[in-house]
């Protein structure tokens, strides 16, 4: 029996959660020939035949069907066929596969010229239809329950995994705002990204751990691990009734990075937002987003969830991230830098244009404004003062709450200081535990100093959710502690009155809550 | 045959991408009418998703739509339901 190995998975790459236990398959797409020429109507002959099988196999869900039918629309786009027929005519009616792919380059450089780059991720779109146009794309070895390790995935291969039965995909690339990882998402098949390279253990078995972010090679209790996936399949069935369950003393909300997220959060049952993310609004583009777009991203969510409560964080990006129309000083430990509101606090048009969207925004729901990565009471006047001024100039705006991230030790210490300026507070405990232990959660090598469920980080919640109780004001969490289970009683114990954690974990979390209230 | 030319602002908070893009060109593949898009310098077909796509419209951003054929007021309705959706 040959050694168990433990692969370690960053918790952002975990795209949709759950277990699985199955061989770990390598497929390898067949290779597109080169060779032979094809006539126009042959082509459309293959179009309308990919076309019908598209819409035979996306169905089942409204998102699926949706994106069948951007992908029909773009067999059909009189763009494409018109390149086509261009090449065509110069070659006396015959296409080429080199001359295919060369409408397929066109097509993604345009939209890969568009800037965009949720426009640009679509050319994974591209390159998966054309592929299919192409080749029989076969996955002979391919069985229910099997765990897939792919270079890259697409979304024809979520789907078609899928009708195999498949237990988990792993990838070495992708992103969340990929249409795979949104299908994966929806189909519910556990799925982790940006995976270390796995070719040399594939024919083995494999544990996919998509909760914490682990897989395992060889595992060596087997026992454990079908007992674990059977207790979680049934559990999974009995979930749906907590979903909808609403406690009277602590809520449990959703943290939410990009708007995909926000019908899967309504449908998990959260009790609102407790963390918007905005940074997908500002990363990956030269300027920075409109304050009318913004303005419309967060009406939309607030509405949503109207009358619940959706708590949008302000920009929160440092010194790590590459974000060139920001004043950012080159730092040799950016964690320890200017971050959050400090980054805030020299770029104050950004600043203002954020308070601006999400004062107008005010009026479509019920908007909480988290500042991040406070450490001075200071900081927070200066906000509350740019907002006095702001709302000045705006007509219609509701009320709102302006509550401020617990992550520095220094407010944990002084929380009293800062209970007369804010509304609400939130708990994150990644970044508070990484202060708290001096260890960079993003480093292997201080991974066992990093540990967010010791004592030390609980205390410093029980200070900081004492002092908030005594001054009549809300204190959540809304980091990933908030989303283990086993640590939900614990939580509760310390006086926290919501929990804020990815949408899939709602009901889970919901239901420990349920029982921990007994 | 009618013409209509019109400013519309991109309200749909997802902006003019793939999904809205789709059922924009789903909606107006039943309609008998030329839709044009122009937005910063570019003039496309309003029938093809890629076109649309490949504008990259944030949400927010203001385009001008021109719209010509028997049906164009039909088209119009289809194009500010899909934009202006809010």
């Amino acid at each position: 029996m040959p050694d168990e190995i433990r692969i370690s998975v960053n918790a952002s790459n975990i795209i949709s959660e759950g277990y699985a236990y199955g061989i770990l398959r390598c497929p390898v797409k067949s290779a597109v020939s080169s060779e032979g020429v094809i006539g126009l109507d042959e082509l459309r002959k293959r179009v309308s035949e990919l076309a019908e099988r598209i819409a035979r196999e996306y169905r089942g869900s409204a998102l699926l069907e949706e994106l069948g039918e951007v992908y029909i629309m773009i067999l059909n786009d009189p763009l494409v066929w018109e390149e086509f027929e261009k090449r065509a005519l110069m070659k006396g009616g015959k296409l080429s596969v080199g001359d295919i792919m060369e409408v397929r380059d066109c097509i993604i450089n345009l939209l890969v010229e568009s800037g965009n780059p949720l426009i640009m991720e679509r050319q994974d779109d591209i390159r998966d239809l054309f592929s299919s146009l192409l080749s029989e794309t076969a996955y002979p070895e391919i069985g229910k329950g099997d765990v897939v390790y792919v270079d890259e995935l697409y979304p024809s291969d979520v789907v078609r995994f899928h009708r195999e039965g498949i237990g988990a995909i792993l990838s070495r690339k992708g992103s969340p705002t990929a249409h795979a990882s949104i299908l994966a998402q929806a189909l519910e098949i556990p799925y982790m990204c940006n995976v270390p390279p796995l070719d040399e253990y594939c024919g083995m078995q494999v544990f996919v751990d998509a909760l914490h972010g682990e897989i395992r090679i060889n595992p060596a209790n087997i026992e454990d691990i079908k007992s674990l996936l059977r207790e979680y399949e049934a559990e999974k069935e009995s979930l749906r009734k907590y979903s909808g369950m609403r406690f009277e003393n602590v809520k449990v909300m959703a943290n939410i990075g990009f708007l995909a997220e926000v019908d899967v959060a309504k449908k998990k049952g959260a009790d609102g937002v407790g963390l918007f993310r905005t940074e997908f609004l500002f990363l990956n583009r030269t300027h920075p987003p409109t304050e009318k777009e913004q303005f419309l991203v967060y009406k939309r969510v607030l509405e949503a969830f109207y009358p619940d409560m959706v708590i949008i964080r302000l920009l929160d990006v440092g010194g790590d991230k590459e974000v060139p129309y920001l004043r950012l000083p080159k730092e040799s430990n950016p964690f320890l830098g200017v971050r959050g509101i400090r980054a805030l606090m020299r770029n104050e048009e950004i600043l203002r244009a954020q308070l601006r969207a999400l004062i107008k925004a005010s009026a479509y729901g019920n908007l909480g404004i988290l500042i991040p990565m406070v450490s001075k009471p200071g900081e927070v006047e200066y906000v509350r003062r740019l907002i006095e001024e702001i709302s000045g100039t705006v007509d219609a705006r509701g009320s709102f709450k302006v509550g401020i991230m617990v992550e520095v030790p220094s407010v944990v210490f002084s929380i009293e200081k800062f209970t007369d300026y804010i509304d609400f507070a939130s708990i994150g405990t990644n970044d508070l535990t990484q202060y708290i232990f001096a260890a960079d959660r993003m480093n292997p090598e201080v991974s066992e100093y990093y540990s967010d469920e010791d004592d030390a980080v609980l205390a410093a919640i029980k200070l900081v959710a004492e002092k908030m109780r005594e001054a009549g004001k809300p204190v959540g969490i809304c980091g990933e502690l908030a989303g283990k289970r086993y640590m939900v009683e614990k939580l509760l114990g310390t006086g926290v009155t919501s929990l804020s954690v990815a949408p899939a974990k709602v009901p889970r979390i919901k239901k420990a809550v349920y029982e921990a209230l007994g | 045959m009618g013409k209509i030319i019109r400013r519309v602002t991109v309200t749909n908070p997802e902006g003019l991408h793939a999904r809205p893009a789709g059922r924009l060109v789903k909606l107006l593949s039943g309609v008998k009418s030329s839709v044009t898009i122009k937005y910063k310098g570019k003039e496309i077909n309003a029938k093809s998703v890629l076109s649309v796509m490949a504008l990259g419209i944030d949400p927010g951003e203001e385009v001008e739509v021109i719209i010509e054929g028997e049906d164009a007021e039909q088209a119009w309705r289809i194009v500010e339901g899909v934009i202006g959706a809010g």
